[in-house]
């Protein structure tokens, strides 16, 4: 399943641009990752995906 | 408390300007800056409020991680991973995979009572300063950590005024130094109309004076304010350290200032709750009523005789209530110890400390299914220190001295010592005897914890007490076959697959030479998960239906639910996603349509999801699914499931037509798979199952 993985960002990548690409991946990675570090340790969490 | 560092500050805290102006300094200079002092000198709070003053430095946070609770040093790194919210769902040890995670990460590690486990903090401490540029460890402990880079900052007791007489400050105020204000601050929450007048200061002066400054000891004499006047608290603490030291002031060291002040304590205290507070001192960190009645309470002490003592205990604060939990200090629980060592009850506290658990475990096993089973996993979840504190309890040696009291302890059902000179067993086989039903309970707990292991993401250690419970048992036997199925199922999550089906398939033989039907079933379907993750489908296919005829002819639904997820797997893995996800609808019918039960039916949804996104048309089937998947492994906090649900929804996204939308949701997998090793060792090693982590850092991992 790799590959499903690998698809989608090379299609998603060339629909809309490395730039716009990097910046959606930068906004993503950030909020899942400040979210995380809000729960840890607590067990449940809250991740509200647009 | 363990976690991330609260900002709020701490209203009552006391004093300790110049310290706290010290550990900035510190801070600042050092990467590793160990807060050292007696026990009772207030290091915890201290160290607190210091970071929370120091926090903005530190962007990706400070964590405190409690360690007094922590006795195997084995575990310091899964402690502490645990702490930042890293799952242990690979083959990585929880030291390689936290430094992995600490690498990049800039933050103020706080590692609180470091002194039972010198050697594995300052190893631990050592390899931080190696490995991760950016994190800064704040210790604290009654001795240094001794290690190269170390920055030490003694704490001391609490300034006291020379004299008994004090002016009086502006607007009436009366500015006795921190010992004082202390002192007035707790006297004021045992008796609410309390205050420091001319009157009385020089009095409160005096006992800050005879206690040394010491904030525990000021805490815990102050609160003997609800049923002593001030002046004959007074004079029974003179008395009390007068007889200690021969009429001869300043005549103690500061450690046994402490120890005189909580003897006093203990002396106040009434039968009942003197034995109450010793046997209390079993629990690891927090505990319940419930279980303190369960473990405290015997014949000559019965349950209602506990609650009035453990009220009394909080009345004069030897215990903290926070909620509906309670909790003592490290000291005074030290003291409790040593109490309770010395009655001779400490292994019958600890059989009933161990026996408690084991009936909340084996409960969760037999009902793992069933509708309350995140609540009782939030349960076990909160009680870890004591499931490891019973766990390690139950699994020490034979050599532990506490055994031959255990064994008296199993042999005098109505207190008679006769009875264990009228067996007919040697004192060496019946210490056999009696460590060998510990082990087994220690067993049973592990093993019983299987359902726990996966939900909490601690793989790790729930294979590190399988395997002392293999050290334990190493003849064939019962014990010994379901330990090996158990640790097998756990290592195949965690990618150890050649070591996982080895133990799968070694401790399968074993439960069907002799004859546990029960385990041989068991053993089968870890077995097939193993093989599936191997890549192996023929065979898992094959195993899968012996494992599901086994489950069914011994009964065990659970079993066979966890069979038809895994079955689900499999044929998604193997390209088969109609059968894949039929087998989930099976599954999901099994359940039922108003259960509650979480774990498996978001695997279910999960699995689903992925077989539908290869299923031409079912796009919206899709996204159903892994919604719900992702919600239920949001409420279980198991970042691995929410990782697949997250990915699969970026490759949906990308499906229909929603590219940005893509970018954002296939980051989901890198932020959570910094918590985790690379994805590229595990994919391989899973044959295919998808990483449920990812390529480290901010950049897309192509």
């Amino acid at each position: 399943m790799e590959e499903f993985h690998q698809q989608a960002v090379a299609a998603a990548a060339a629909a809309i641009g490395e730039l716009v690409y990097e910046a959606e991946y930068a906004a993503g990675a950030a909020y899942v990752r400040a979210l995380l570090d809000a729960g840890a340790g607590k067990g449940a969490l809250r991740l509200d995906i647009p | 408390m363990a976690g991330l560092f609260p900002q709020d500050g701490y209203t009552d805290f006391v004093g300790r300007q110049d310290e706290l102006t010290g550990i900035a300094a510190a801070l600042a200079d050092s990467r590793v800056v160990t807060i050292v002092g007696a026990g009772g000198v207030g290091k915890t709070r201290v160290a607190l409020v210091a970071a929370a003053q120091a926090a903005a430095r530190y962007p990706d946070g400070p964590w405190i991680v409690e360690l007094s609770n922590l006795s195997d040093p084995a575990l310091l790194p899964n402690t502490v991973a645990g702490v930042l919210g890293l799952p242990e769902q690979d083959a990585r040890s929880a030291l390689d995979a936290l430094l992995e995670y600490l690498r990049d990460r800039r933050l103020l590690l706080i590692l609180d009572t470091c002194e039972h486990l010198l050697d594995a903090c300052a190893a631990l401490a050592q390899a931080v300063m190696r490995e991760a540029p950016g994190v800064t460890v704040l210790a604290t402990s009654r001795q240094p950590l001794d290690m190269p880079g170390e920055h030490t900052f003694p704490v001391g007791p609490l300034p006291v005024p020379e004299s008994d007489w004090l002016p009086v400050a502006g607007a009436g105020r009366i500015d006795g130094g921190d010992a004082v204000e202390l002192f007035a601050l707790r006297a004021a929450g045992a008796v609410p109309d309390f205050a420091i007048t001319a009157e009385n200061v020089a009095d409160i002066i005096r006992v800050c004076r005879r206690l040394d400054g010491m904030p525990l000891a000021i805490e815990l004499a102050a609160v003997q304010l609800r049923v002593l006047p001030l002046g004959e608290l007074l004079d029974r603490l003179n008395h009390r350290f007068t007889v200690l030291t021969g009429g001869r002031p300043d005549a103690l060291p500061r450690h046994q200032t402490l120890r005189t002040a909580i003897e006093w304590s203990h002396e106040l205290c009434s039968v009942a709750e003197r034995r109450v507070w010793a046997r209390l001192s079993v629990f690891a960190g927090a505990f319940s009523l419930a279980a303190a009645k369960e473990v405290c309470a015997e014949v000559s002490l019965e349950r209602p005789d506990v609650v009035s003592a453990l009220v009394g205990l909080v009345d004069k604060s030897v215990v903290l209530r926070e909620g509906e939990r309670y909790r003592m200090l490290d000291t005074v629980r030290e003291f409790g110890a040593e109490q309770l060592a010395s009655s001779g009850e400490l292994a019958a506290c600890r059989a009933r400390h161990i026996a408690w658990y084991v009936a909340m475990a084996r409960y969760f096993g037999a009902h793992f299914a069933d509708d309350d089973q995140m609540d009782r996993y939030h349960e076990l979840r909160e009680k870890h220190p004591n499931l490891r504190a019973a766990l390690e309890y139950a699994l020490e040696s034979e050599e532990d001295p506490v055994t031959p009291a255990l064994a008296a302890a199993s042999l005098e059902p109505d207190g008679s010592p006769e009875q264990l000179a009228d067996t007919s067993e040697s004192p060496e086989s019946v210490v056999t005897a009696v460590a060998q039903e510990r082990w087994e309970a220690g067993a049973e707990l592990a093993c019983s914890l299987y359902g726990y292991w996966q939900i909490s993401g601690l793989l790790g250690e729930g294979g590190y007490w399988l395997t002392k419970v293999l050290d334990r048992f190493p003849d064939p036997g019962r014990e010994r076959a379901r330990a090996l199925v158990n640790r097998g199922f756990l290592r195949s999550f965690q990618g150890d697959l050649r070591n996982a089906l080895a133990d799968c398939e070694a401790g399968t033989a074993m439960a069907l030479t002799i004859g546990d039907d029960g385990t041989t079933a068991r053993g089968y379907q870890h077995t097939q998960i193993t093989l599936t993750f191997l890549g192996r489908h023929d065979e898992a296919l094959k195993v899968a239906n012996e494992a599901r005829a086994r489950l069914r002819a011994c009964g065990d639904q659970i079993g066979e639910l966890l069979l038809v997820g895994q079955l689900g797997h499999l044929h998604q893995l193997a390209g088969r996603p109609a059968e894949s996800v039929a087998v989930c609808e099976e599954g999901l019918a099994m359940l039922g349509p108003d259960s509650r039960e979480q774990w498996l039916r978001t695997y279910l949804y999960n699995i689903s999801g992925i077989a539908l996104f290869q299923m031409p048309g079912r796009e919206a089937d899709c996204e159903r699914m892994l919604r719900k998947g992702l919600a239920g492994k949001q409420e279980l906090g198991d970042i691995i499931g929410m990782a697949y649900a997250i990915d699969g929804l970026g490759w949906l996204a990308q499906k229909t037509g929603s590219p940005a939308r893509a970018a954002w949701l296939l980051s989901g997998r890198s932020a959570v798979g910094a918590r985790r090793e690379p994805a590229v060792q595990r994919d391989r090693d899973h044959g295919g199952v998808p990483p449920a982590g990812g390529g480290r850092g901010g950049r897309r991992d192509r």
